[in-house]
């Protein structure tokens, strides 16, 4: 029934946007551009093989008139394009437009859902002063799959009837299902964590339950203030930046990372680890079990105001998801700054809430947060092509360098309101064979440790007074834990991808 | 008609070199020759698709080892006739028009017996396709001959080996709006197709560099008896040292990275080791008083030439038919984000790939899922037919029937004339860098410009052959 309801919703997809090549433009220019040159790049038409053209119309919005106004457009990696770089042949007067245009050749799409990207950057003298503008069209080939769970391709988890089908790293080990049951993950379950409420995956043991990081773009539908990612790393440098796409065409970026499940600082990549077990099946049985195998969450900011309508996963496989989850909008009072995680080229943090879940402040650890659901919602479907001609930029331009400008990337620290400070999972970590950490499994901080149950809160501080027991922890355990931690992490990395 | 020169064998051979090394000489000469602009009356080649042909007449100059099978070939494909065969030795041509008959087909016309026997033909028969598959010294003067005398021509390996030759050709192609086309089978492979479709979709990243060659111990053949008529193929490497044959290897590679269709081909330097192969087998293997012994063997084994293109890229073609090795056309393509090999070993394909983000950890991984997912159409329409049809593990098939399917619907051929004489370009200008030490020498733009554009060619959209009324 699940399955037919995804191939459904698939369809759904497919019919709305015009059958086999699923189409999603994004609104021209750079949302929240302080250019003066706006830019916009027409659909290009991906029908391959074939040559296509991409057409950039510029306009001044300025006052004055803007010369030398170069323009190099990209298209996806190696396809072929020409011209990259064209200037315009004659000023461009205040408030007239003009048009370039390129030539690209389209491949004959292979099957899958694909994420097709067109930049266009613009260099200029006069006009604003600005000097550089920037504009972005995301297209989309191939059915969009229609949930995170179709994308699983990875055996991550196991008991140990299915250990042969295991392969979390590459090298046949996995997560115990045995262990992680212990500590409240099974599945089905609710997992809070992040300000969030997960859904740890429902895939039966043997199967696959997460989806190695490839640049997939899945359709994730709801609003709220982040995206919460629930997983664990493989090897080191498991962080890429995703793409979140909005349902009024505009994106935005955001860098998040998990650290290997077996070695790296808990908090590696912006990271936070919200569940340790031991040991982990191999092909030989449960073993390792003086050893930890950590999951982690970690969040990207998006625009609360703005509802999403697909997530681009990073292109890098070492970074293995479990489960995402909205995080529902915090309730900023007026006089409190913007909460660091809003994207700040969009609406402030006193915007309204999601429309899923109460904005509550309360920990994670006290309260499973009612996040949104993340429910396939294929009436959510990204209007047609906007007729209006005004740019909705969807990056924010570098007003200095003639380059393209850093994407918006959104900090993943905890938002005000969700508790207190991780103490560094350093301090927590286990020193050479201590069976007793400061995470769950000694029982007494966090409801995960008194064994299975739905709903399990995850964190690892616990209360209110964290903060001084935060400092006093790493006072107490900073020295230790750190050449602890070394060691762990050069006896686990010879063994450990 | 117009009346065509006589030229025997002996006098195309010496000049053929001659002709070479006074290129090599004048540097000026052929700089200005590659700066020429394209003369009056002429139109570029690119862009024009064929003429629509319900059925296409095919007439063969050369049934030998390699015009016999292919001629075989030509008369399986749907919508082909092959109404007319060539031949120097008259029995060898007569012998083809009765294997013809035999098989069921039309029985073709068959001239020969003499190096001009092909004019004749030319000039008597009306023949849509003329394909050449004769000794290389004569492949420049059939294959202008055939677009003179009006018609589509698909020339063996290489289309001509003097870079006059080659421009000779670009311009009698552009002036008779006649297509040129090597037959070259290689790009039509399984893998390297995958290879190509998988380089567009940016699999790779961004392609930085590409390895291929001609690596085939061809020497049991060329001291065989009989095998090359007069041992016209060893001469060869007793008159020059060059890269002969890279084009299988480099053909492919070029196709992946778009040269003349947003890339060219810019420098190319060339190195050679010592010729030492021929002669120690000589020694090993050939009697005493061979005619071979009175011949002193002076191209390199290993002939290595550094192509530089526009856009910054590497390509490395080498030749080496002289030594004891397994086959390979070494078949690689490298970027940003991965690589193919091909012979390799392991697996059903024989290639491997290391892919990111899939893979990791260094191990390599096989090459069937990446090719299951980009196989061409080609070999997923005809495949099966190909391998029934063709040798070469059915690529020869596949260049002929898409070749033949190309003429009947009237589309623009994947292998134009600048392809062709851009693949064929490393045969003299391996020669001029190598007598100037190795040092690089400008590649001609054979397309004047034209270039910069991207145009699709081998990966091409799926298409049906026209049923055969």
């Amino acid at each position: 029934m699940k399955k037919m309801k995804a191939i459904i919703a698939m369809l759904a997809t497919a019919l709305v946007f015009g059958g086999a090549m699923t189409v999603i433009t994004a609104p021209a220019g750079a949302e929240g551009s302080n250019s003066a040159l706006t830019m916009s790049i027409a659909a290009v038409d991906l029908e391959g093989p074939a040559i296509s053209d991409i057409v950039v119309t510029l306009k001044n919005t300025s006052a004055t008139a803007m010369s030398d106004v170069s323009v190099k457009v990209t298209g996806p990696i190696n396809w072929t394009l020409y011209p990259e770089t064209q200037t315009l042949p004659a000023a461009l007067a205040a408030g007239a437009t003009a048009t370039v245009k390129a030539e690209i050749h389209v491949p004959n799409n292979p099957e899958g859902s694909l994420t097709r990207n067109f930049t266009a950057t613009a260099t200029y003298a006069g006009g604003d002063g600005v000097k550089t503008s920037f504009t972005e069209r995301n297209q989309f080939t191939g059915a969009v799959p229609a949930s995170l769970a179709e994308l699983f391709d990875n055996v991550g988890t196991t008991t140990v009837a299915a250990i042969p089908q295991g392969n979390y790293d590459g090298e046949k080990n996995s997560f115990s299902r045995e262990r992680l049951a212990e500590k409240g993950i099974t599945p089905g379950a609710k997992v809070t964590a992040a300000g969030t409420e997960f859904t740890w995956p429902a895939a039966a043991a043997g199967e696959p339950d997460n989806v190695s990081a490839k640049g997939q773009t899945f359709t994730f539908s709801g609003k709220g203030s982040k995206i919460a990612f629930l997983g664990s790393g493989v090897a080191q440098g498991a962080v890429g930046e995703a793409t979140v796409h909005y349902t009024d065409g505009s994106s935005s970026k955001g860098t998040f990372g998990f650290p290997n499940w077996g070695f790296d600082p808990a908090t590696a990549h912006g990271a936070k680890l919200e569940v340790t077990t031991k040991g982990r099946n191999t092909p030989a049985g449960y073993a390792n079990a003086e050893y930890d195998y950590r999951m982690f969450s970690n969040t990207i900011g998006i625009d609360q105001a703005k509802t999403v309508s697909m997530v681009t996963l990073p292109n890098n496989s070492g970074i293995h998801i479990f489960a995402m989850a909205f995080v529902p909008a915090a309730e900023v009072p007026p006089t409190t700054a913007p909460a660091a995680t809003a994207p700040a080229t969009t609406a402030p943090a006193t915007t309204a809430p999601a429309t899923t879940a109460p904005a509550t402040s309360a920990p994670a650890t006290t309260a499973p947060a009612t996040s949104a659901p993340a429910t396939v919602d294929p009436s959510v479907a990204p209007s047609a092509e906007p007729t209006t001609a005004e740019p909705s930029p969807t990056t924010v331009p570098s007003t200095q360098a003639p380059t393209i400008p850093p994407v918006t990337t959104v900090p993943t620290t905890d938002a005000p309101g969700t508790g207190a400070p991780t103490v560094p999972a350093t301090t927590k970590a286990a020193a050479p064979g201590s069976t007793t950490t400061a995470s769950s499994s000694t029982g007494g901080t966090t409801p995960a440790s008194q064994g299975p149950s739905t709903g399990a809160g995850l964190s690892e501080t616990g209360s209110s007074s964290a903060p001084l027991l935060a400092v006093a922890g790493l006072l107490v355990f900073g020295g230790l834990a750190l050449t602890a931690t070394s060691e762990v992490r050069r006896r686990n990395r010879a063994s450990h991808r | 008609m117009p009346h065509l020169s006589t030229a025997s064998r002996r006098t195309v051979l010496g000049g053929a070199l001659a002709t070479g090394l006074l290129a090599a000489m004048a540097p000026g000469s052929l700089a200005a020759r590659n700066a020429q602009a394209r003369p009056a009356g002429q139109e570029t080649m690119i862009g024009v698709p064929f003429e629509r042909h319900e059925t296409v007449r095919v007439g063969v100059i050369g049934v030998g080892n390699r015009g016999n099978s292919m001629t075989i070939g030509w008369s399986a494909v749907p919508g082909a006739t092959v109404v007319a065969v060539c031949d120097i030795r008259k029995d060898r041509a007569t012998n083809m028009a009765a294997n013809l008959q035999n098989r069921g087909r039309p029985r073709p016309a068959d001239f020969g017996g003499t190096a001009d026997a092909y004019k004749t033909m030319l000039n008597t028969m009306d023949l849509d396709l003329v394909f050449i598959a004769t000794p290389w010294e004569f492949h420049h003067a059939q294959g202008k001959a055939a677009m003179e005398a009006g018609a589509h021509v698909m020339v063996e390996l290489p289309v001509a080996t003097e870079l006059a030759e080659l421009w000779d050709l670009v311009d009698t192609s552009e002036r008779t709006r006649k297509h040129l086309m090597l037959a070259e089978n290689c790009s039509y492979g399984r893998n390297e197709l995958a290879m190509l479709k998988m380089a567009h979709e940016g699999v790779f990243g961004d392609v930085t560099n590409g390895h291929g060659g001609y690596l085939h111990d061809l020497r049991d053949l060329l001291f065989a008896d009989g095998y090359y008529t007069d041992d016209w193929r060893r001469k060869w490497h007793t008159r020059s040292t060059a890269s002969f044959y890279a084009m299988h290897g480099l053909a492919p590679i070029a196709a992946a990275m778009d040269i003349n269709r947003g890339d060219r081909m810019k420098t190319l330097s060339a190195t050679a080791t010592p010729p030492k192969g021929l002669a120690d087998y000589r020694a090993r293997k050939v009697p005493k008083g061979h005619r071979s012994w009175n011949e002193e063997y002076i191209n390199g084994d290993l002939v290595t030439c550094m192509i530089g293109t526009e856009k910054g890229r590497i390509i490395r073609a080498e030749h080496d038919v002289s030594t004891p090795r397994p086959y390979s056309r070494i078949n690689s393509l490298a970027g940003s984000r991965g690589l193919f090999e091909d012979y390799a070993g392991g697996g059903s394909t024989g290639a491997r790939v290391y892919l990111e983000p899939e893979h990791g950890g260094h191990n390599w991984a096989d090459f069937a899922p990446s090719r299951g997912k980009f196989d061409h159409w080609l070999w997923r329409k005809v495949g099966d037919d190909a391998a029934a049809n063709g040798g070469h593990g059915g690529m020869d098939y596949i260049l002929q029937w898409r070749t033949i399917q190309s003429m009947r619907t009237g589309i623009i051929p994947d292998i134009d004339v600048y392809d062709s004489a851009a693949w064929c370009a490393p045969v003299p200008l391996s020669v001029m860098s190598l007598a100037d030490g190795g040092r690089a020498v400008d590649i001609p733009d054979f397309t004047r410009g034209g270039w910069v554009r991207p145009r699709v060619g081998l990966d091409s959209v799926e298409l049906d052959m026209p049923p055969v009324a």
